[in-house]
């Protein structure tokens, strides 16, 4: 567990670093507004409309088989770890397991999903 | 000294996930859950299970988080739409508390987990000798639990097509072009002489 001290300590000092800078302008800083200085900037205009507009489900899609990927990268981190001891029955675990998400990627692709039209 | 980590990120947890339910907006619910997500990696970097810590960094903040605002943008909801079904889905909230508190009090009956008889090599020996905590996952479930980890290849294979079912549709507007069909066009196709 020691050698996660450093992070604590960069994480202490992040946390104060952040708060102290937003809190010492609040307190400190000068404050003078007024109504021109508090509008939207001269080159920027009104928004024609509420920016949280809905969007394709098409993003959605690409969120999940991101997910999934993910998912078969993160199980061969303690496979390529454990490599030289789990012999040739482990190798070939990880063989078939590849092989059942290939069939998954070779659908997706033949269904269109990653083309982007 | 652990304890008292222990207790100041579990209260850190409580607090941001009492902040998920209560805040009126809800792309900053996805916020304060990604903060929840953080400090339930630490705690378990506290029970020195690194490579859950590390999975739960990257699935869980990169991934699902990102996930979760999509959820929250495609919905398009309002505020007061949120408020509204606070009381509707109280005793479903309830129900569910139930089920996982129930679960906490089984894992906490059951010591030690009942391991497969198949299983070669001993689980708390090898924790005493093995150091890393990502060797000792790759060394008992590629071999030992490999009915479990194929059982989860193919939930994500069923993930993956379940996903394109639901979300493709079925005609593709994809407009492509064929080189073998382009350099059989000759001109007497194209040109027309009247």
């Amino acid at each position: 567990m020691n050698e996660y001290i450093p992070i604590l300590i960069f994480l202490i000092f992040a946390f104060l670093l952040s708060f102290g800078a937003f809190f010492f302008s609040i307190f400190v800083g000068k404050k003078s507004s007024y109504a021109e200085k508090n509008s939207t900037y001269e080159c920027g205009f009104e928004p024609f409309d509420d920016s949280r507009g809905r969007f394709e489900v098409k993003f959605y899609l690409v969120a999940i088989l991101f997910i999934i990927f993910d998912l078969e990268i993160i199980f061969l981190f303690p496979w390529a770890v454990a490599f030289s001891e789990i012999g040739l029955f482990g190798f070939l675990s990880m063989m078939f397991f590849l092989f059942v998400l290939t069939i998954g990627f070779v659908y997706e692709w033949m269904k269109g999903a990653l083309d982007w039209s | 000294m652990t304890i008292y980590f222990f207790y100041f990120f579990s209260f850190l947890i409580i607090s941001s996930s009492i902040l998920v339910i209560s805040s009126n907006n809800a792309v900053h619910s996805v916020l304060y859950l990604i903060f929840t997500f953080f400090n339930s990696a630490i705690l378990f970097l506290l029970m020195n299970a690194e490579f859950l810590a590390m999975t739960i960094v990257i699935v869980y903040v990169g991934a699902i988080a990102v996930l979760f605002l999509f959820v929250v943008m495609m919905l398009n909801i309002t505020e007061s739409e949120i408020k509204e079904g606070f009381l509707k889905y109280f005793p479903f909230g309830l129900i569910l508390i139930a089920i996982f508190i129930s679960e906490l009090f089984l894992v906490f009956n059951f010591q030690n987990f009942p391991i497969p008889e198949n299983v070669k090599i001993n689980v708390n020996e090898a924790m005493l000798t093995e150091s890393s905590n990502t060797k000792l996952i790759g060394l008992f479930l590629y071999t030992d639990y490999f009915i479990i980890f194929q059982i989860s290849g193919f939930i994500l294979l069923l993930a993956m097509i379940g996903a394109i079912v639901l979300a493709q549709s079925d005609e593709r507007k994809l407009k492509s072009t064929s080189s073998i069909n382009q350099k059989k066009v000759r001109k007497k196709d194209i040109i027309k002489l009247n």
